[in-house]
């Protein structure tokens, strides 16, 4: 079933149902379901029905039910021994199946699913503008058919599982003059076509970005990051993508080019959901712009993940600068994965404004953190062990930056 | 579209759908059947392929993303009949057990020394895990990368 379905047959918004079917490929069906919420069992709510639909559409052996095909009662006994339903006759199942568009068949070749063919991408027309000017007055007149493609290294395994099916891809790969790195003016300027790899070699970078070289580091793995960029890291919305905390302990700002002009948008008012940002339709990511941070300035990126290339159970962004009296100058504290965007933390922050970082002050900011944090349960682990993990990451992350910067 | 590609440095043209993947460009069009595909997520590494140098995973790029590009495949590493020190290594070493990974291997450890022709141990664990092994046989993969390194230098191993 294709997105726009589904947002409107649930009545959900788009970035919900995209955060939903992405949560699915990546951690299965334990990523749907919703935190347990006490009180009787509920009626088939459309958000249930839309559950069952995703289940019927997958393969079963992909869940781990060593079937071929889907029956009416195994679908029944596996969605009742997931928790993802609280009870369910055959009957609702067949009614929610029908009212779903599903009959057990149809439901087996499922769009998402289709035999041996998930890896093909539905069709799609491809621009290749050699302008920003171009390319943003072809998303103008393509509007909500059209995607921008940089890396492509989040845009195309989506297109192979068809959670995402652009009529036009709009790539800006060809665009020459946006592969910068480069510091002037009290600025670091990255481009739309800096990949995660330039950063990773950039010797700006190693020099005075530690924590963009530490976040770099972590992100999938080295063949991805040949190709991916580090505006498509931002522009994709993804709260576990592992730059947008980085660029907000760094207090970026953003540069959307238009089809009538440019403007800037602070990363604190960049990610505004699940997979959505403040970029209007029509908006090309150009530019990220970074202070350059003061003489006694560290930063660090602190990250726990299950494997190379998992995306973060949690992982903390710090950048400080320390004053001459040895007091917190500045401090810009980030958070990813573990919230619906990748998460300021704000009171974290303030309390260590002005304050001698010593190790008591240090603990009471990591607390604030964890606090401030929003996690949900998933396979990655339950919300306690999440929320703990960020104090304990937001206390390594500030020793390591507070080292940096030659406290 | 029309593609135009350089592949093991020669030149190739094909008329293809903009949703084809790089992969099967290389597998199903040109028929250069040593690139693997291991996964459909983007994440075994058995595709990778050098384009314009750099180990990319080919399953995850459109073919008309490479128009006009150079692009090396596990075919090309053998020159006039001679195998690459990185081929070598992995025969010697015993590098692979049922082979699925082991073109994707040998691409990505074929980059990286180029760049990094000295490595410790650590830095080839880190060069390849994009690259997953099922028989895990990471061991000798990582002996026969320091194999290739050994050799490329001049050095007996
Ligand atoms: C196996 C695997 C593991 C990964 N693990 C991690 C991880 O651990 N941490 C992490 O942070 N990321 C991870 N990623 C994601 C990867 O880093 C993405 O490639 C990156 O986040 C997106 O950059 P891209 O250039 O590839 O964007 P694309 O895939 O080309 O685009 C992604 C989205 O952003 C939009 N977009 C891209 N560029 C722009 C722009 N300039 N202006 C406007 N819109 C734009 C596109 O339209 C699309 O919607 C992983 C990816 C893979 C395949
Ligand atoms: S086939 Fe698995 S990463 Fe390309
Ligand atoms: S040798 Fe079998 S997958 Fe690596």
């Amino acid at each position: 079933m294709a997105v726009p379905r589904i947002v409107r047959r649930l009545g959900v918004s788009r970035p919900t149902v995209t955060a939903c079917l992405v949560r699915f490929e990546r951690v299965g069906v334990a990523g749907l379901l919703d935190r347990p919420r006490p009180g009787r069992p509920r009626k088939l709510t459309p958000a249930l029905e839309g559950r069952i639909a995703l289940v019927a559409s997958a393969r079963p052996r992909d869940l781990g039910v060593p079937r071929a095909d889907w029956s009416l009662s195994r679908l029944r006994e596996y969605l009742l021994r997931t928790g993802m339903l609280p009870a369910l006759s055959l009957e609702s199942l067949r009614t929610a199946l029908r009212r779903g568009g599903l009959s057990l068949k149809a439901a087996r070749t499922g769009m998402a699913r289709k035999g041996t063919t998930t890896m093909i991408p539905a069709a799609f027309e491809y621009h290749t503008p050699t302008s920003i000017g171009e390319a943003a007055a072809l998303l103008a007149k393509l509007g909500d058919d059209a995607k921008v493609l940089a890396g492509g290294q989040s845009l195309i395994p989506m297109m192979k599982l068809r959670l995402a099916t652009p009529r036009h891809l709009i790539d800006i790969s060809r665009i020459s003059g946006l592969a910068y790195i480069r510091e002037s003016g009290g600025v670091l300027a990255i481009g739309a076509l800096a990949r995660e790899s330039d950063l990773e070699e950039s010797d700006v970078i190693r020099a005075r970005y530690p924590i963009l070289l530490d976040a770099s580091k972590v992100i999938a793995d080295p063949l991805v990051r040949n190709l991916a960029t580090v505006c498509g890291n931002l522009a994709h919305g993804d709260p576990a993508n592992d730059h947008p905390a980085a660029m907000l302990a760094l207090g970026a700002e953003l540069v959307a080019a238009g089809s009538k002009g440019e403007r800037r948008i602070p990363a604190a008012s960049f990610f505004t959901g699940p997979f959505s940002t403040a970029l209007k339709p029509g908006e090309i990511l150009t530019e990220i712009r970074i202070p350059t941070p003061p003489p006694r300035s560290g930063g660090a990126y602190v990250k726990l993940e299950r494997k190379v290339g998992d995306f973060a159970t949690a992982a903390v962004a710090v950048q400080v600068t320390v004053g001459a009296n040895g007091t917190c100058e500045r401090v810009g504290i980030g958070l990813t994965n573990v919230g619906p965007t990748p998460i300021k933390a704000k009171k974290a922050e303030g309390f260590l404004q002005g304050k001698r970082p010593d190790e008591a002050a240090i603990k009471q900011a990591a607390v604030l953190a964890a606090e401030e944090s929003q996690p949900t349960s998933d396979l990655r682990g339950p919300v306690e062990y999440k929320r703990d993990l960020v104090r304990v990451l937001t206390a390594r992350a500030l020793v390591k930056a507070l080292e940096r910067a030659g406290k | 579209m029309h593609v135009r590609v350089a592949i093991n440095g020669e030149k190739h043209e094909a008329e293809v759908e903009p949703r084809l993947l790089l992969v099967h460009l290389i597998r199903d069009v040109l028929r250069l059947t040593g690139t693997h595909i291991g996964c459909d997520t983007t994440h075994c590494g058995a595709c990778t392929v050098l384009l314009d140098g750099r180990p990319v995973k080919s399953c995850t790029v459109f073919a008309v993303q490479a128009d006009g590009r150079e692009i090396t495949t596990v075919e090309g590493l053998e020159q006039d009949g001679k195998l690459h020190p990185i081929q070598e290594g992995f025969m010697q070493e015993h590098g692979l057990q049922c082979g699925y990974c082991t073109p994707g291997m040998l691409m990505t450890g074929y980059a990286f020394l180029q760049k990094n022709p000295n490595p410790t141990e650590e830095q080839i664990r880190l060069a390849i895990s994009g690259n997953l092994c099922r028989c895990t046989g990471y061991v000798n993969i990582v002996k026969a990368v320091q194999h290739a390194a050994a050799r490329l230098a001049g050095r007996a191993s």
